[in-house]
């Protein structure tokens, strides 16, 4: 059970309301996590505006950001993430539940090019200890037709799931069960 | 030396030029990790969203955010953010780099009451790895009167640090070097 209750959004201020319903209609990700931002909004806001930009524009493909985000998500230990993320894979793209599972251990997966995996493997070292990358990490992806904007990118979505990864691990989120069962809780049932 | 290179100021769109001049006016300096993501203007654009609103609003003051800041950063061991924002409390909030780097460390000062304390030692255990974080690590910062609203916010710190050291670290961003007005130290 998540280790702070989550709040009642009846309470909270209209416009941090409307936030908060807003991109929960737009996506299903995260919504416990936005839900327990609502006690302090500014960072629900940035979270909807982050993650809207860095998922949504630029050179790499959403399917390829949100396999970053899953694998690095695992990488830092976030089952929360990894379910939301795994979920969307199964849902809007070809990936099966095995090749989620797969592609986590970075397994060769169809629909997966092997440039795609080089990328990921590199993103995967950068969440497990970004201080140890080194140029010779660069030189690989330089080498399979990576170029620097899209390892920027690629990097930006590592730090986006850093920040999810942080919030979520922190606070014990678990998923829409948690949630369910911590109302139960605050009603006393 | 950054392991990739700045892109070329003249090669950038005009607003994200404009971010990165109308920092180096404000500051006397230039940010180098601003100057990195201007390769991915949306990212360049996220961290517009990120910044200034969470450490400028909310019911935390100023000057303790940056503290859990760079206690999060020293704790994450990424020298740039926590340099960087360590001359800004030093700059700013008049503390001396001594006390910064002992506060930042988790150590106990009477400039820092214990209540405060309480906050900064909480955000280090999040910061290290936030599945350490424990029921009883938050009794501990509720017994001082901490609420969620305010730990939830605090916890932003830890977050917001995981975000811009990843970047950091990972690319070998060098320290911002220059400051024209006040303490210049990168410590």
């Amino acid at each position: 059970m998540a280790l702070i209750s989550y709040p009642e959004l009846a309470a909270a201020a209209e416009d941090v309301r409307a936030q908060y319903d807003q991109h929960r209609n737009e996506h299903a990700h995260f919504d416990e996590l936005r839900h327990m931002l609502v006690r302090f909004p500014a960072a629900l806001s940035a979270a909807d505006g982050m993650y809207h930009r860095i998922m949504n524009e630029g050179h790499l493909g959403r399917m390829l950001r949100e396999q970053i985000f899953l694998v690095t998500s695992h990488e830092r230990g976030c089952s929360y993430a990894v379910a939301a993320h795994g979920r969307w894979l199964v849902a809007n793209t070809d990936m099966s539940g095995t090749d989620v599972a797969a592609l986590l251990r970075l397994e060769a997966v169809r629909g997966v090019s092997d440039r795609a995996r080089a990328l990921l493997a590199y993103t995967r070292k950068v969440a497990a200890a970004p201080y140890k990358i080194v140029a010779a990490d660069l030189d690989d992806l330089y080498e399979v037709g990576w170029t620097q904007p899209e390892i920027v990118e690629a990097l930006t979505v590592v730090s986006l799931s850093g920040w999810m990864n942080s919030y979520a691990n922190s606070l014990g989120l678990q998923g829409s069960a948690d949630r369910t069962q911590s109302a139960k809780t605050a009603e006393g049932s | 030396m950054a392991l990739i290179p700045y892109p070329q100021l003249e090669s950038l769109p005009e607003e994200i030029r404009g971010h990165i001049e109308h920092f180096a006016r404000d500051h006397g300096r230039p940010t180098l990790l601003r100057w990195m993501l201007a390769w991915s203007p949306p990212a360049s654009a996220a961290v517009d969203e990120l910044y200034h609103p969470v450490f400028t609003t909310g019911k935390l003051e100023r000057r303790l955010k940056e503290l859990l800041f760079v206690a999060a950063s020293e704790q994450r061991r990424c020298f740039y953010c926590m340099g960087g924002h360590s001359r800004y409390l030093v700059n700013n909030f008049g503390y001396s780099p001594d006390l910064v780097e002992k506060m930042r460390r988790g150590e106990p000062d009477d400039a820092l009451d214990e209540r405060e304390h309480a906050l900064v030692l909480f955000v280090r255990i999040a910061a290290r790895d936030g599945a350490n974080v424990t029921a009883q690590d938050l009794m501990k910062v509720r017994e001082q009167g901490w609420d969620d609203d305010e730990i939830v916010e605090a916890l932003s710190a830890a977050s917001q640090a995981f975000f811009t050291n990843t970047l950091a670290q990972a690319m070998h961003i060098e320290d911002d070097v220059t400051e024209e007005n006040g303490f210049d130290g990168y410590f």
